[in-house]
Formats: C-alpha cells, structure tokens, sequence
C-alpha cells in the first residue's frame, strides 16, 4: 500500500502510526503500540482528543471511537496531537499508509493543536529532529521525501544551517500557524474550525454531512442541557471562589477534623482526613474480602452553599461531591442533597483543637 | 490439670508409616483414574478475592467440572462481590447476547474492527460508590480488570476464548469483585 506515513516525534525518538482503525461508538478510542493490547499512557487523552465534547477527531471527520496503533510508546505531553490530528485527516481522505515502511511520502509531526485549530509552540523540538536523524537518514537512502512540519513559532528559530546540520533540507519544513497549514502542505482539504460538529471540504459527502450537523446538534442540545443541570448543581463549586465570613467560619471548624463513615455499598468504614491546605486523605481498612484502600485529594468549602466539597483520585471514581454541613450546638452534620443525614462522624484530631 | 496423651511406642509408629506409605503408594496408584482432590477453602478464598493470586491453571476447569463445587464458588462469589449480574437478568432473548445490564452495572461485548479474532468487553458504572472491582468471574472463570477509567472498564479479548463464551452466554452468572 501506497500513501503517506505520520512520524510523531517525541524526544525518545520517532514513533510512526501503524494504522488508524474505526471502532465501534459504544468502545472507548485506545491508543497502543502496534500488534498489543495494552493502551499507552496517552490513551485516555487521546480518546479525549478523539470523542465530542472536547475532541477534535469526532468533529472533523465523523466517528467518534478508533483504534490507534503506534510503533513505540508516547508517555505524555501534548505534541503528538497535530501528528494525530493529520494523520486522521489522511486516514478520512484514505491517504494513511501503514507505517514508513510502504509509504511513499513521510510526514513527521511535532505540535499540540488547540480548539480553534491554532498551533501553539512545543518544546524540545531540536531534541526531537536529533532523535529522528536515523529515520532521516533511511529515508534519503530510500529516496522517499519527508515532510517536517512544526509550530511556526518553533520554525522561526531554525535557520538554513542549523536544519543542514540537521540532515534537513529547508524546503522540508512546513511551518504551521494552524492545522489547515499541516493538512495543505500534504494536499489535504481543509477544514472548517467552528463550534459543533466540524466540516471537511470532500465531495460526495454533503448528506453524511447534514445527517452528522443534525447529530451534531443533537448532541450539543442534550450536552447544553446536561451542562445546565450540572452547572445548577456544582458548576459554581470552584475551590477558588472568595469565601464569606461564614465560610471561613465553617472551614475553620472543619478545617483537621476526621470523618468517620462507612461506604453505603460496600458496607466498609472509611476515615477522611481534612488537612491544611485543602488536602484530604482517605484510607479504608482491609477487611476479611479487600486489601486496605488509600487515597488523597482535595477538599474545600463551596462559597455561599453550607457546603463541604472534596474530590480524590479514586474515591468515588473521582468525582466531585458536596454535602451539606450544618453545625449545632458544636455537632457537625453532614446531609445528602436531599436532606438525609449521612452516616458522618466528624472527629477532632489535635491539629483541630490547637487551631 | 492436662494429662498429655500417651506417646506411641516404636512398633506402633513403624505401623503408622507403613499405613501412610501405602496409602501413599494407592493414591499414586489411583491418580489417573479418581476424581481430583476437592479444593481447599483457602485456595477458593483467595482465588476469589486476591487478584494477585495465581492458582493453579486447572483451577477453573476443576470448578467448572465439579457441579458442587461450582455451586460453593458461585455462593463464595455471592458474599464477596461488588456485584452481580445474575442469568435471569442477562437479556430477554435466549442464546448468545452481546450485552448485560443489572443495577448500576452494564456489560457489552463489542467486535474489534482492527482485529475481528477479538472483541472489546466493556463495563460501564453508573453508580456513585467509592470501590470498584478488581476482577470479574463467570462459571469459575478469572479476569483480572483494568484499572477503571471515568466508571468504566474497558479490554481486548480473543473472541474465542472462553471467558468471551461465557460472557455471552444467556445462562451465565457475572460477578464483579
């Protein structure tokens, strides 16, 4: 097969995207090393990347789940994403080859890539170029061309000599402002950034088109009214709010107590630890069934609400929850949106009694 | 005051290693053709709740096998699970199904379209409780889990593995634990 290969460049040298396969909606997009099954680091981000609200992928070119199978691991940062980003916009238009190996054009790829398409500056692209010089140096001998496309900001700072040294030619690099440079230098039609579903000039294509703009603005009317409950809810729960004299007041009482509970379905007692610096710890005995259960996170007081709100990374699948406190008498209560009193007793620990 | 036993004398155990060493000898003898040893407790136990632990790889054919057997493991299963998803509530059709839904827990079996020898089995969590399972059973069968992800799991199976068969199986019982 014929087309043109994505190098995604990384400062552990060069990773190429092996293949680019449609899944099916209902699957989570991975991202993994070719021939594996285990999902690289990134893969959360990139199904992120990937998936409507946020992703780009779902918006330009239609499908909102892939499977994306790299040569090497990417670990972290964001400059794989213009790479990825491309090379969906060459698997849309059928161009994607499996890898160098059969390409016969290369196109290697640094940059991260907003919302509005713009292409901000990434670090460490000289690290990147040095890394690659041996893929540069197979593809000369081979005769295929290279593309290498970076942020312009990063562009600007390599002259004619630097690139030589290098072991590229200027006329290679394609300096990008934003994504529409990268898809034009591989003759790609453009796409068309606007919020919602997006649009790809390709023929043929004008009724998927209307049908995905009709999803499209299903999904943002069901996301806007999603958006709006959540927002009633907690959208205003902002740890950074300022807080008033009663809330100070409440987080001063609350501020080194222990919470004693038990988890409402797993029936195991937990203790939460509310620190200085809005910190919070939880740990959960092991019993005769489970090992024991630690976890940190944050906690704070929702500005206005009578409310205690505290996030950890696992406890709870991570999510943001906000009880009602209420404080009698020198008893702290904790009820559930409802009213309901929670199974909470809040204990004082001595970093409590000398404040 | 405790009067210890009285300890045997050399005749009696000279007779008692040469009961032990023909017992010994007979059940050599008879391995091949006697059901196996049932399993102890503590294996089942810590089978089912340490997903650490790796038993021997025959351990899930010989619950499978045993129908008492299955039926302890499946009541160990029941004290010790997170969830689970039991035959009547798998579906409403009979036969092969490609997903299952109980409580706050969803399974749904998907085909790799990169690979069409896999499936992705995805398990989804609607609730709002702290702990998640480590590992999902069916019939005696081991999977270790992922770490969870947004409430969801989600991994790649062979299509024709058995752990796929039974998950797909209208008659089967999931537990998550």
């Amino acid at each position: 097969m014929s087309g043109i290969a994505v190098v995604i460049a990384t400062t552990q040298g060069p990773v190429e995207v092996a293949a680019i396969s449609a899944e099916h909606p209902d699957v989570n997009s991975v991202a993994c090393m070719a021939g594996s099954d285990n999902e690289l680091p990134i893969s959360a981000a990139y199904n992120g990347f990937v998936r409507l609200p946020t992703g780009l992928v779902q918006r330009y070119f239609e499908h909102s789940a892939f499977l994306l199978e790299l040569s090497g691991s990417i670990d972290t940062g964001e400059s794989w994403k213009l790479g990825a980003f491309v090379a969906h916009a060459l698997h849309y238009n059928g161009r994607l080859a499996r890898g160098t190996a059969d390409a016969d054009r290369v196109v290697w790829v640094t940059g991260d890539i907003r919302r509005d398409l713009g292409v901000p500056a990434v670090g460490y692209v000289e690290d990147k170029l040095r890394r690659s010089q041996a893929l540069f140096r197979e593809l000369a001998v081979r005769g295929v061309p290279v593309n290498v496309l970076m942020p312009a900001e990063n562009a600007a700072g390599f002259d004619g000599s630097r690139l030589a040294e290098l072991g590229i030619g200027p006329d290679s690099v394609v300096a990008v402002n934003t994504a529409n440079d990268a898809l034009a230098a591989l003759g790609l039609p453009a796409v068309v950034a606007r919020n919602g579903i997006g649009r790809v000039h390709r023929r043929g294509a004008a009724r998927r088109r209307w049908m995905v703009a009709a999803a499209g603005a299903v999904l943002i009317l069901a996301g806007a009214a999603g958006g709006i409950v959540w927002y009633l809810t907690f959208g205003n729960a902002s740890a950074d709010l300022p807080l008033s004299v009663a809330d100070v007041k409440l987080r001063d009482v609350l501020y080194g107590r222990t919470i004693h509970g038990t988890s409402t379905i797993s029936k195991r007692p937990f203790v939460m630890n509310l620190l200085d610096g809005g910190v919070a710890t939880i740990e959960m005995p092991a019993d005769a069934i489970r090992p024991p259960f630690k976890d940190h996170g944050s906690w704070w007081v929702w500005s206005g609400k009578n409310r205690i709100c505290y996030q950890f990374t696992r406890f709870s699948q991570g999510k943001m929850r906000c009880p009602f406190i209420s404080v009698e008498d020198g008893t702290i209560t904790a009820r559930r949106g409802d009213g309901t009193p929670m199974n909470w007793d809040f204990r004082r620990t001595a970093a409590a009694v000398a404040r | 005051m405790i009067t210890p036993p009285p300890r045997p004398g050399s005749g009696e155990m000279a007779f008692a290693e040469r009961l032990f060493d023909a017992a010994s000898t007979l059940d050599m003898l008879r391995a091949d053709t006697v059901a196996p040893r049932p399993v102890a407790f503590p294996t089942l136990y810590r089978y089912a709740t340490d997903p650490a632990f790796e038993p021997d790889p025959a351990l899930p054919g010989t619950i499978a096998a045993d129908a008492r057997l299955a039926t302890d493991f499946a009541a160990l299963l029941r004290r010790v699970a997170l969830a689970s998803i039991p035959p009547a509530a798998a579906a409403a059709t009979e036969g092969e199904i490609d997903g299952r839904h109980a409580g706050d827990w969803r399974i749904r079996i998907r085909r790799v379209q990169a690979n069409p020898n896999q499936v992705w089995v995805i398990i989804d969590y609607a609730g709002r409780d702290v702990d998640l399972p480590q590992s999902l059973f069916v019939d005696g069968v081991r999977q270790p889990l992922p770490p969870a992800r947004d409430g969801r799991f989600q991994f790649r199976l062979d299509a024709d593995s058995n752990l796929v068969r039974l998950l797909r199986d209208i008659d089967s019982e999931v537990f998550l634990v």
